[in-house]
């Protein structure tokens, strides 16, 4: 992982990629229990292309191809861990990428999303593992709830968050 | 030591630290998903038979 944020850092310094953060399982395990998962979800704003207001991800493909990594399929391997690089595709995306939290690992620099962020996503997102996520993020008491109220009420969650709460939490599907 | 403190455990590790264990897991799924087990899982009712016997139960 160590390499791979080396190498995420330097793209940044490059100008390749915009401000970034985990997100995904890596980002949960910030705060959570280790959970295995096979890639690293990073989402990363793209420095704008005069233009052009199509995203395109080729920049960063071309950058680190040229620098040995390997394309499988939607990931891009970079230091032994796939990476799927993810512009933000919402206004909640892009306030997480804004506001995730400085950290490090291994004494490399980098940045995860915060708790509430990563729960408000998992939510939206919605698929079964996104809410065994949001259940350990409650189990653990790993979140703020009053930013997570106000995240949630930022972006129109809050409505998806109250029938969560009944069918998981209050074992109701009314 | 419960579940639930071993959990809490872990959950308080560095970030360090769980990245470690987060490799050590991706290396472990990855040598279950290229196992011969689940190979055999294609072969579906003969998965546990010998291989000579599903050649003759073919011919026949």
């Amino acid at each position: 992982m160590k390499r791979t944020l080396e190498l995420i850092n330097q793209m940044q310094a490059d100008g390749v990629i915009g401000q970034y953060a985990i997100g995904g399982a890596v980002g949960a395990t910030f705060y959570l229990e280790p959970a295995a998962t096979l890639d690293i979800d990073i989402f990363t704003t793209l420095p704008a292309d005069q233009g052009n207001s199509l995203v395109s991800l080729s920049p960063i493909y071309e950058y680190l191809q040229a620098r040995g990594c390997a394309v499988k399929q939607e990931h891009i391997l970079i230091g032994g861990w796939p990476v799927q690089f993810l512009p933000p595709s919402n206004n909640l995306e892009r306030e997480a990428v804004a506001e995730a939290i400085d950290t490090t690992v291994e004494g490399v620099s980098t940045r995860v999303m915060s708790a509430e962020h990563l729960m408000a996503i998992a939510l939206h997102t919605g698929r079964p593992k996104d809410y065994i996520r949001i259940l350990q993020f409650l189990e653990q008491e790993g979140v703020d709830r009053t930013k997570l109220d106000r995240v949630l009420e930022r972006h129109d969650l809050t409505s998806r968050w109250k029938a969560f709460e009944r069918k998981y939490l209050e074992g109701s599907d009314e | 030591m419960s579940k639930h403190e071993m959990r809490e455990q872990l959950a308080a590790l560095s970030f360090s630290e769980k990245i470690k264990i987060l490799e050590t897991l991706r290396d472990r799924s990855l040598v279950l998903a290229a196992c011969g087990l689940r190979k055999m899982k294609d072969r579906g009712r003969n998965a546990f038979a010998p291989k000579s016997k599903i050649e003759a139960k073919e011919k026949v």
